[in-house]
């Protein structure tokens, strides 16, 4: 006998409906799962015997055919179990209640019967939706991503046998509500206050986060990079509904939530370490993982110690930073992931860390120092827009106890920074005053007639490129939208000046 | 206009030999140190006048940089011949003191005449044969510079002049060799003195406290050349605003300023100050440098 129940298949972050068909026919005993299953569909065959037999039914003694359709498109994942052994006992008589076959359903299956928790739940839950599926049963460990698609209707199964009495009965699975997700508290996310003095390096992260400059500190081991790094997702807006379900998205695919941390709720902070692998950084693997640059969507994405990060590495940031997605290539087909995220690169001004530290003797020859400072120069360098040095703190900015500004302070500008940039780019394909092209920068970067003799005179005197005058307007720009302002002043542009880039560590 | 680069340095190279007129008369003096010949590019007239050598670290602080800067432009005002290394740091910028008032000056290298090292001070090696003067070498036109040819030119550097000025110098810094040498040979030690705090520094303090003379301000070193310097061109502050004054003296009296220190002591808005401090840095009165603000005149 022939019969169907719904589930779906994980594309990258996207998800597709499955049709799980089975057919139980007479003949000689035997399971077959066909329709690209990976080795851990394959292996389903034997969880899924087991459980039904565990749960108190009896798998059928004949000739079982499972198809997952559409049968051309390779598929993954443990959640199949749960929709493949509902369809065969319905295929051996289950009587299901009226609109069952609305339902989607999705769950690993433990030997015992009862139903395990599974990766990719929310992705899975919001693409069906989307393709016009409203019900939904899925494992209780992922009810907390079930919260938070709106318009459908959830339930969350312990066990097989409660899925079946609820695919008789229609009743018997509890039922999961929609919750508002309070974006605007975010506890968790460290203080700036907490670093006392660093006021100019405050500033600079200030106007990196109003419009996703990239950005490079430079200083001394201790001067505070990681510290003010760490605090900068507080300081950027709270995350929308639509960008918390994208980047919840994006760590449910690669099993990175659990029920302690169901949603995505704070802008995330990524920092691989220097050592990472290209395929770490961007994304890959046999089975497509997401990588630290679409982990870091819609955040930051630390690199610390930049420097030393490989050649490969660094050159593997090159596109994802320019287009904000990537797309990853395998045998199984290409899956693209978003990777919008603000890179916060930081060094110390030579190997050894302490060149132009008056406490400490630099160890470092000037030919190394050069060497370090070439390896970041070329493509990587062209995407940072800011550059800003840390000092170590001298005695009396140690003695001052007066503590700093908060994030609650600084996240003001910032706010007013990104509503002016809204308001200015809303029939536009960009967001951020970061991503403004040269005809745009035209358009936007209108200065005065000081703005522009001062920027004039910048450029012969301080030997300016091409380049860093494009950055500099962007930065005014973004530091006259932090004050409200529609004018680009002149002690915008002085400002932006003093953060340019390219001027040489040891000259 | 000499018409002499480093494409066709090779060319001009003139061998003066020990004895002969041109050699020069400081040198010889030094005894048996002294090299048996010169190979000079440029105009070997500079070798018997009157001249001061300015040396200093490679890895050098902004004001280590500032000192050696400003010596030489202050040499070559008064007519004194610029002395030095043409190594990273200090010495270029001793040369490019002098050069910035079309001074002569004299850099004497650790190679062959015709070989620019180091390589990336190709623009300095042409200018200052541009601007009449002179590239000196005990070695033989195409010989690489080494280690070990370094430390022995330092003693035609303190050997050429009446006074050896040291602008910075670390607690085992090579330009200690130079003052060394130049005590030997029985010439004046000059040291531009440092904050007790400062590591880089203790070199300088060390030789004063060795009892090489104290440059409290420039025209020390000219008293001792003997020749007086001319008027200090009064501190031409016109054409700044207020901020700007305020900023500029803050960094006068303490010799160099992070931007957070500006903004404790001066109490106003990080924002603001970085565009004063942008507008000063364009303007040539300060130069930022690992996060610091120094002086640049």
């Amino acid at each position: 006998m022939y019969s169907k129940v719904k589930s779906a298949a994980l594309r990258g972050i996207d998800a597709e409906e499955v049709l799980v068909e089975t057919d139980v026919a007479f003949g000689f005993p035997g399971f077959q799962i066909v329709g690209l299953p990976d080795t851990a569909i394959r292996e389903s065959k034997e969880r899924v015997r087991t459980a039904v037999v565990n749960s108190g039914f009896s798998f059928p003694d004949r000739r079982v055919t499972v198809n997952l359709s559409p049968a051309g498109v390779r598929k993954e994942g443990t959640h199949f179990d749960l929709p493949i052994a509902l369809c065969i006992l319905k295929s051996s008589g289950l009587d299901m209640a009226d609109g069952m076959e609305d339902f989607a359903f999705m769950g690993e299956l433990a030997l015992d019967g009862s139903v395990n928790r599974i990766s990719g739940a929310l992705p899975m839950i919001a693409g069906l939706r989307d393709a016009g599926t409203r019900r939904f049963v899925i494992p209780a460990g992922n009810r907390s991503e079930g919260t938070m698609v709106e318009d459908v209707e959830i339930y969350c199964a312990e066990s097989l046998a409660d899925v079946v009495d609820f695919a008789v009965s229609g009743r018997g699975l509890e039922k999961v509500e929609f919750k508002e997700v309070d974006f605007e508290s975010q506890a968790d996310v460290p203080d700036f206050a907490d670093v006392s003095g660093q006021e100019h390096a405050k500033r600079a992260l200030q106007i990196a986060a109003s419009a996703m400059h990239n950005i490079l500190m430079t200083g001394s081991p201790g001067s505070g990079k990681s510290m003010l790094a760490k605090r900068l997702p507080g300081i950027m807006p709270p995350l929308t509904y639509e960008e918390a379900l994208e980047v919840t998205k994006i760590y449910s695919v690669s099993g990175m939530l659990d029920e302690g941390k169901p949603l995505i709720r704070i802008r995330p902070f990524r920092s691989p370490d220097h050592t990472v692998t290209p395929a770490a950084l961007i994304g890959g693997g046999v089975k497509v993982k997401a990588g630290e640059v679409s982990l870091a969507h819609t955040g930051v994405l630390f690199l610390d110690e930049a420097a030393e990060f490989s050649k490969q590495a660094r050159e593997a940031l090159r596109l994802p930073m320019e287009n904000e997605k990537v797309t990853i290539s395998r045998v199984s087909g290409s899956v693209t992931m978003p990777c919008s995220f603000l890179a916060v690169a930081a060094m110390n001004p030579c190997p050894c860390g302490y060149l132009g530290d008056p406490n400490h003797e630099c160890t470092c020859t000037v030919s190394q120092i050069r060497r370090y400072e070439r390896k970041l120069s070329g493509p990587f360098l062209d995407r940072i827009d800011m550059c800003v040095t840390l000092t170590a703190p001298g005695y009396d900015e140690i003695h001052d106890h007066k503590p700093g500004i908060s994030t609650a302070r600084v996240k003001e500008a910032v706010l007013r920074a990104r509503e002016m940039q809204d308001r200015r780019y809303r029939d536009s394909s960009i967001k951020y005053n970061s991503q403004m092209k040269t005809e745009q920068i035209k358009k936007y970067c209108r200065l005065g007639e000081d703005g522009e003799r001062l920027l004039k005179s910048a450029y012969t005197e301080l030997n300016l490129s091409a380049r860093s005058y494009d950055r500099i307007l962007k930065v005014a720009r973004t530091i006259a939208d932090m004050d409200g302002r529609n004018d680009i002043e002149t002690a915008d542009v002085a400002e932006a000046v003093q953060y340019r880039c390219g001027r040489e560590i040891f000259g | 206009m000499s018409g002499i680069n480093m494409e066709n340095a090779a060319e001009h190279v003139v061998e003066v030999k020990r004895g002969s007129g041109p050699y020069p008369m400081m040198l010889n003096e030094i005894g048996d140190g002294a090299p048996e010949s010169l190979y000079c590019i440029g105009d070997i007239s500079l070798l018997n006048m009157r001249c001061a050598a300015v040396v200093g670290a490679r890895k050098a602080s902004q004001y280590g940089k500032w000192a050696a800067f400003n010596l030489g432009r202050k040499l070559a005002e008064s007519g004194i011949v610029t002395v030095s290394g043409m190594a990273y740091g200090c010495d270029a910028e001793a040369h490019k003191g002098a050069l910035s008032v079309d001074g002569r000056t004299i850099a004497v290298l650790g190679g062959g005449p015709d070989i620019c090292y180091p390589a990336r001070n190709r623009k300095l090696y042409n200018e200052i044969l541009e601007k009449d003067g002179l590239i000196v070498s005990e070695w033989k036109p195409g010989t690489e510079a080494r280690r070990a040819y370094f430390a022995l030119r330092n003693r035609i550097i303190s050997g050429l002049s009446l006074v050896t000025c040291v602008t910075e110098a670390g607690l085992s810094s090579g330009t200690l060799i130079t003052a060394e040498y130049a005590a030997d040979q029985g010439r004046t030690v000059m040291a531009v003195p440092y904050n007790i705090s400062n590591v880089k520094g203790i070199g300088c303090n060390k030789l004063i406290q060795d009892g090489a003379s104290i440059i409290v301000s420039f025209a020390d070193v000219l008293e001792e050349l003997g020749v007086t310097s001319g008027p200090d061109a009064a501190d031409n502050m016109t054409g700044l605003g207020h901020d700007e004054k305020e900023l500029l003296e803050l960094i006068k009296t303490e010799g160099e300023i992070s931007l957070n220190y500006a903004a404790l002591k001066t109490g106003r808005k990080i924002s603001d100050l970085n565009s004063t401090a942008a507008l000063l840095e364009i303007k040539g009165f300060v130069v930022n440098s690992m996060g610091k603000l120094y002086i640049a005149k």
